[in-house]
């Protein structure tokens, strides 16, 4: 098993063509926000922290790739919906171009 | 091998089952045990023939709406019948099998006007007036007999109130059957010749039911077909059989047919009740085909519905749309949401698709939206209900400076007052069906 994942890039930049004319006045919703993820062999989410606080995966729900945009600037994404131990559901990806896990 | 099975009267179309599932209904005291049922079988054929009468003597058939691809036919004349064509074959087959088959495409707004005007007539004579479907209606008889008379005298009544709205040979087409439930009702218009009713005192309900075919219950099509499969094909018959061998084969549905078999069950009729429904229509300048102009039309129609005072406080269940045609007649299409909604966009998404599906036939010359089944207002309006009861429920997507409700107004005044800014957000579709999920939708400021 893999530690937690090294710290990537920055988070995305989730500007897009659609929110840029009145940037000011929209606030997009579900950014993604970095967390740290320990994996297994195989690359599944274990074990996740955020702001110093850890909680165990009980179980992979589903598992989805989403890879976009290659023509200008490309999106690759491997979303995992999770189950925590204690009943809670999380989506989060890892971004398959720059790195680092993101829950959204 | 053909069926052995009696055929007492000549269309045993099945009943609305659903609108009978009605619990206790052999106990309730609502309604009027006494019924009258007035059938008219190929109703709206019968309302075309009216119309152009010169097709009276011709092979006429109407075809089945709904359908674009493959349209098939709906009901047909008996000289149609006669060369061998049947309802559900396709026009090609009808065609081949009677060359001069003249086809007719569905006037539903037509239909619906002459079905409200049939229930309009009979609603003068009794309080308790249900229908079932078009062309088929319940009317309530409890309480009568004195004003009426004799049983013969009611249906006399009935008839000379269908005289006044329909012509001669549409009434005289007209079935009609006196007896206690609308079971017994339904069997015995059924069973009626043209012209000439069936009355069934309640104590040879029993016995009349006897002889009639199991297709007339109101239950399930599949229990319909075992009970043939099992060689039951009459009520007697089905009436002979152990109750729990029923029971055991169909659980509560053979209970109940065994109820209705026997003459235990009488359903009454319940007196039909219909909020007035909120229409809104738009004449076209020139006839239309293009499907985009006509989405562009129905959502300014839905606007338009949905700003009405009538409209307020409730949400919509039931939403109709008719087109008139050019040259004459109409199309329609119906849809009951799943959730009631006030929202223009989930009424339009729908209708849309349905008239994708299946476009009118030839160009439209006026369109006309209808909401015709309520909900309760929707649960969204918290907040911006303090003083319109309706709510708000299209999320703040429709609101500009005339629209926003006062009370709402004042709040973000007084909000602005208070932090020098407007706290107050909106949910805003920016791409919904992006993949990316923060792409979807934003938080937009709202300060009117």
């Amino acid at each position: 098993m893999s530690e937690f994942s090294p710290t990537g890039p920055s988070a995305p930049d989730i500007q897009t063509p659609a929110l840029r004319p009145s940037a000011e006045r929209l606030r997009p919703l579900r950014t993604p926000s970095r967390i740290e993820v320990a994996v297994d062999d195989e690359g599944f989410p274990l074990r996740l922290r955020r702001n110093g606080k850890s909680s165990r995966v009980a179980a992979v729900r589903e598992r989805w790739r989403i890879d976009d945009e290659w023509w200008r600037r490309p999106i690759s994404r491997e979303y995992y919906a999770l189950v925590m131990e204690d009943g809670r559901p999380v989506i989060l990806y890892r971004d398959l171009i720059e790195g680092g896990w993101f829950s959204q | 091998m053909p069926s052995p099975r009696p055929h007492p009267y000549s269309g045993p179309t099945h009943l609305n089952v659903r609108g009978w599932e009605t619990p206790h209904s052999s106990v309730s005291h609502r309604g009027s045990r006494i019924a009258v049922c007035l059938w008219l079988p190929t109703f709206e054929l019968r309302l075309e023939l009216v119309r152009n009468p010169g097709l009276d003597t011709t092979s006429v058939a109407l075809l089945s709406p709904g359908e674009s691809t493959r349209r098939t036919i709906w009901q047909l004349s008996e000289r149609a019948s006669v060369s061998g064509v049947r309802p559900g074959h396709l026009v090609s087959q009808a065609i081949s099998l009677c060359p001069s088959l003249t086809l007719l495409e569905p006037d539903p707004a037509h239909y619906d006007a002459a079905q409200q005007e049939m229930l309009n007539a009979l609603s003068d004579l009794s309080p308790v007036v249900e229908p079932d479907g078009r062309g088929r209606i319940f009317v309530g008889m409890d309480g009568l007999g004195r004003l009426y008379g004799s049983p013969p005298r009611q249906l006399d009544r009935c008839f000379a109130a269908l005289f006044g709205i329909f012509p001669r040979p549409l009434v005289a087409a007209t079935r009609a059957g006196w007896a206690l439930g609308k079971f017994g009702a339904w069997v015995a218009a059924a069973s009626a010749g043209p012209g000439a009713p069936v009355i069934v005192p309640e104590r040879e309900l029993p016995n009349f039911l006897t002889k009639c075919p199991v297709g007339a219950l109101p239950v399930d099509a599949v229990m319909i077909q075992r009970l043939e499969r099992l060689g039951i094909y009459t009520l007697g018959a089905l009436t002979a059989l152990p109750d729990p061998a029923l029971v055991g084969q169909f659980g509560s549905d053979g209970q109940r047919a065994l109820a209705w078999a026997t003459g235990q069950r009488i359903d009454p009729v319940r007196p039909y009740h219909r909020p007035p429904p909120i229409r809104s229509s738009l004449d076209l300048p020139v006839p239309v085909g293009n499907i985009a102009i006509l989405h562009t039309a129905l959502d300014h129609l839905l606007e338009r519905a949905l700003a009405r005072p009538a409209r307020r406080g409730r949400s919509i269940h039931g939403v109709r749309m008719i087109a008139y045609l050019e040259e004459g007649g109409s199309w329609s299409t119906e849809v009951i949401l799943r959730e009631p909604t006030a929202q223009r966009d989930r009424l339009a998404f729908p209708l849309r698709s349905r008239m994708d599906l299946a476009p009118p036939p030839r160009a439209v010359e006026g369109l006309s939206v209808e909401f015709f089944q309520f909900g309760p207002a929707t649960t969204q309006t918290g907040l911006f209900d303090r003083q319109e009861k309706s709510g708000r429920e299209a999320a703040g997507y429709g609101f500009s400076g005339d629209t926003v409700p006062h009370a709402l107004r004042e709040a973000v005044r007084e909000l602005k007052l208070k932090l020098g800014y407007s706290p107050l957000y909106r949910v805003v579709e920016v791409d919904p069906w992006s993949r990316m999920p923060e792409r979807r939708h934003a938080l937009l400021n709202f300060d009117p």
